[in-house]
C-alpha cells in the first residue's frame, strides 16, 4: 500500500477541517434561537428590547419564571400537556404496533387496499380535512373534552407510525415468531413477549416524534376547546402572552424554556433508538 | 422420547407449487435421523411439518401414535433449533433459555434448575446473563441447543443448526450434538444440505430431491448401495463418478467401452448387466476405489490423463480426463504425479455401481443385496 504523503495528509486535514467549520456553523445557527430564548426568559422585557443580541443577561432575574407559571393558566397547559402528550403516544404506540404487526406480518383479504389508504391519507393536508373532523367529532359528542383532542391529534399522526411498524416487522426473521409458537406462546404472547419488546427502536423514534407534536400541536387543540380554553395545551396557551396592545416576551420566552424541559428529557431517554429506529435496523 | 411417522405426506403452496410429495418415513424412539439433500428438495419444509409451523396439506403425521396435523406447535412437544438461532435479542441467555418454561407456567425453582443442567451441560454456565448480540456464533448455537434442552421435549427438531458457523466450530459443534444424543437418548430429527454432517452424525438419513424422498436407509447403506444416481452422487465426498459406456458381450464376458477403453466386467457384475447388452448405463466408482497404476492392463485398466492434483496429505485426489469423461480418485500420499501425464486407473469392480440411463435407478441392486 502506497505511504501516505505530506501532501496528503494537509489535505485531509484541510478536508476535515472545513467539513468541521461547516457543521459548527449549522450547530450555531439551529442553537441559537434557543440559546437567545433561555437568555431572554432572564431578562426583563425592557432589557429583551433595549440588548437583544447580547446573550447575558445583566441582571439576572427570575420573576419571568414565576409569572409565567402562576398568570395566565400556564401551569394547567403545562398539566394538560402532559396529559395530551402521553395519552397520545401510549395511544399511538399501542395501536401502530399492533396494527403495524397484523398488516407487516400477515396475509389476508383486503390488505393492499387498507395500505393504499393509509398511504392515501399521508398525501391529503390536515388542514382540508379540519371542518369535517370538527363535524363529525361534534356529532359524536367529542368537542371540549380531552378525549376528542387526543383521539383527532392521534388520527393525524397514527397513519406514520404504522407504517413505520410496518417496515420494521416485515423485516424480523420468521423464525422469531416459529421459536415463539413452539415455546408455547399464543399469538398475544407473540406479540406481547417477542414481537413488541424487539420493536424498540421504533418505539422509541414514535415516542420522539409523537412527544414533540403533542408538545407544539396547535391547530387541533385550538378548535376542539373554543368553549372551554382551560382544556388548552401549551402551543395553544403560550398565545395568552401576547395580548391586543402589549404583550409579555419575556414571561412567554420563560414559559416556553420551561416548556421544551420535558421534551428534552423524553429525547435523552429514547434517543439511542430514534437514529435506530428512522435508519430501519432491528436484528438481535 | 418418542417416535415419529410420516404417513404419504405431502406440501402444496399457493399456486399449486408442490414442495413435498407422498413422505413416509417411520422415526424410531431415541433415533437420530437426518434429512439432507440440495436447496428446495423439501427438506425443512418437512421438518416444520413435524414442528407444525407449516400446515400439512396431505397425509398423516403421527407423534407417538397420536395424529397431531391439527394440533399446533405448543402442544407437540418438541422442540427446535433454528438455522439463525432465533434468539429472543432483548432476553438475557437465562430468560431465553427459561422462556418456554415460563410460558408455561412452570415452578420458578424448578425453571432454575433445568436452565442450570442445561447451562452446565453446554458449558455456557457463564454466559447466563449475557444477551445474545454478545455472544459469539458457537456460543449463540450452544444457547439455542440449550435452549431446547431445557424443554425435555419428546422431539428434538434441527434446522441446518451448524450452516452459519465457520468449517472448524461446525465440526466441534457437529461432535457435541452427536454426543448430546447420546447422553439425552432423544428423538432427534436434523436437517442438513451438508452430507458429511449426514454421514456422521445420523442414525438414519434421508435423502430428498424436488419434494420426493429419494432413498432411506442408514449412512453406509446409502454410501454402499444408493437407490439411484442422485444419491449416489450426492453421498460421499468427492463424490462418485459416472460414465456413461456400451455394454458389450464378447464370447460370453460382458464388458463396458467408453470408447476411449474398454473394461471386462468380472462374471458376477457382468451377470447383472446381461439384459443391458447393446445398450447404454452409467458406470459409477467411488474415487477411493479406483487404484492407481503406472502400466495399462489390458481390458481392465482407465487410461486417463492427469488435470489437476490436490495433496491433502494423508491423500491425493488426482482430477483425471478421458476422452469423454472427467473423474477422481483418491490416491497415496506418495506417488509422484505432474499434470499431464498419462496413468491408469484399475476399478473395484466389486464397488461398481451400474445405473440405468433413462430412470438413473440403480442396476440390479436385489442381487448384489443377495
Amino acid at each position: 500500500m502506497a505511504k501516505a504523503t505530506g501532501g496528503d495528509y494537509l489535505r485531509r486535514l484541510m478536508q476535515r477541517g472545513s467539513l468541521h467549520a461547516v457543521l459548527i456553523l449549522l450547530c450555531i445557527i439551529w442553537i441559537y434561537p434557543i440559546v437567545w430564548m433561555v437568555s431572554a426568559s432572564f431578562k426583563t422585557n425592557a432589557q429583551m428590547w433595549n440588548n437583544s443580541a447580547g446573550l447575558i443577561p445583566d441582571p439576572l432575574q427570575l420573576d419571568n419564571y414565576v409569572r409565567a407559571w402562576t398568570t395566565s393558566n400556564f401551569s394547567i397547559y403545562f398539566l394538560n400537556t402532559v396529559i395530551f402528550a402521553v395519552s397520545v403516544v401510549a395511544l399511538i404506540v399501542f395501536l401502530g404496533s399492533t396494527s403495524g404487526y397484523v398488516l407487516g406480518r400477515f396475509k389476508f383479504p383486503g390488505k393492499r387496499l387498507i395500505m393504499v389508504l393509509f398511504i392515501g391519507t399521508t398525501v391529503v393536508p390536515r388542514a382540508t380535512t379540519i371542518i369535517p373532523l370538527f363535524q363529525l367529532a361534534d356529532m359524536l359528542g367529542l368537542l371540549n373534552n380531552r378525549i376528542g383532542y387526543t383521539l383527532a391529534y392521534t388520527s393525524k399522526t397514527l397513519i406514520i407510525a404504522i407504517l413505520l411498524f410496518i417496515g420494521f416487522y416485515i423485516g424480523v426473521p420468521r423464525e422469531m415468531e416459529d421459536s415463539g409458537a413452539i415455546d408455547g406462546c399464543n399469538f398475544w404472547q407473540q406479540f406481547r413477549h417477542i414481537m413488541l419488546p424487539l420493536a424498540k427502536p421504533i418505539i422509541g423514534t414514535v415516542t420522539i416524534l409523537n412527544t414533540i407534536g403533542a408538545w407544539k400541536a396547535f391547530m387541533i387543540p385550538l378548535v376542539f376547546t373554543f368553549s372551554r380554553p382551560n382544556l388548552r395545551t401549551l402551543g395553544v396557551g403560550m398565545y395568552a402572552f401576547v395580548g391586543e396592545f402589549s404583550s409579555d416576551w419575556a414571561a412567554m420566552a420563560a414559559a416556553a424554556s420551561i416548556s421544551i424541559v420535558p421534551m428534552m428529557v423524553v429525547f435523552l431517554l429514547f434517543q439511542r433508538y430514534f437514529i435506530e429506529g428512522l435508519a430501519g435496523a432491528v436484528k438481535g | 422420547m418418542a417416535t415419529v411417522s410420516l404417513k404419504n405426506i405431502g406440501k402444496v403452496y399457493e399456486g399449486n407449487v408442490r414442495a413435498v410429495d407422498n413422505a413416509n418415513i417411520e422415526i424410531e424412539d431415541r433415533e437420530f435421523v437426518v434429512f439432507v439433500g440440495p436447496s428446495g428438495c423439501g427438506k425443512s419444509t418437512t421438518l416444520r411439518m413435524i414442528a407444525g409451523l407449516e400446515d400439512i396439506t396431505e397425509g398423516d403425521l403421527y407423534i407417538d401414535d397420536k395424529r397431531v396435523n391439527d394440533i399446533p406447535p405448543k402442544d407437540r412437544d418438541i422442540a427446535m433449533v433454528f438455522q439463525n438461532y432465533a434468539l429472543y435479542p432483548h432476553m438475557t441467555v437465562y430468560d431465553n433459555m427459561a422462556f418456554g418454561l415460563k410460558i408455561r407456567k412452570f415452578d420458578k425453582e424448578d425453571i432454575k434448575k433445568r436452565v442450570d443442567q442445561a447451562a452446565k451441560i453446554l458449558d455456557i454456565e457463564e454466559l447466563l446473563d449475557r444477551k445474545p448480540k454478545a455472544l459469539s456464533g458457537g456460543q449463540r448455537q450452544r444457547v439455542a441447543v440449550g435452549r431446547a434442552i431445557v424443554r425435555q421435549p419428546k422431539v428434538f427438531l434441527f434446522d441446518e443448526p451448524l450452516s452459519n458457523l465457520d468449517a472448524k466450530l461446525r465440526v466441534q459443534m457437529r461432535a457435541e450434538i452427536s454426543s448430546l444424543h447420546n447422553r439425552l437418548q432423544a428423538t432427534m430429527v436434523y436437517v442438513t444440505h451438508d452430507q458429511v454432517e449426514a454421514m456422521t452424525m445420523a442414525d438414519k438419513i434421508v435423502v430428498l430431491k424436488d419434494g420426493l424422498i429419494q432413498q432411506i436407509g442408514s449412512p453406509l447403506e446409502l454410501y454402499n448401495d444408493p437407490a439411484n444416481r442422485f444419491v449416489a452422487g450426492f453421498i460421499g465426498s468427492p463424490p462418485m463418478n459416472f460414465m456413461t459406456v456400451d455394454v458389450t458381450e464378447e464370447k460370453g464376458k460382458v464388458y463396458i467401452d467408453e470408447g476411449d477403453f474398454k473394461l471386462e466386467i468380472p462374471k458376477e457384475q457382468g451377470d447383472i448387466l446381461k439384459d443391458y447388452v447393446g445398450k447404454q448405463v452409467v458406470f459409477g466408482m467411488r474415487p477411493e476405489d479406483l487404484d492407481y497404476h503406472e502400466e495399462e492392463m489390458k481390458d481392465q485398466t482407465i487410461k486417463c490423463n492427469v488435470g489437476v492434483i490436490e495433496p491433502l496429505g494423508a491423500e491425493i485426489h488426482v482430477y483425471v480426463n478421458t476422452a469423454k469423461h472427467q473423474a477422481i480418485a483418491r490416491v497415496g500420499p506418495n506417488v509422484k504425479l505432474q499434470v499431464g501425464d498419462t496413468i491408469y486407473l484399475l476399478p473395484h469392480f466389486e464397488k461398481a455401481v451400474f445405473f440405468d440411463l433413462e430412470t438413473e435407478l440403480a442396476i440390479g441392486r436385489e442381487q448384489r443385496r443377495q
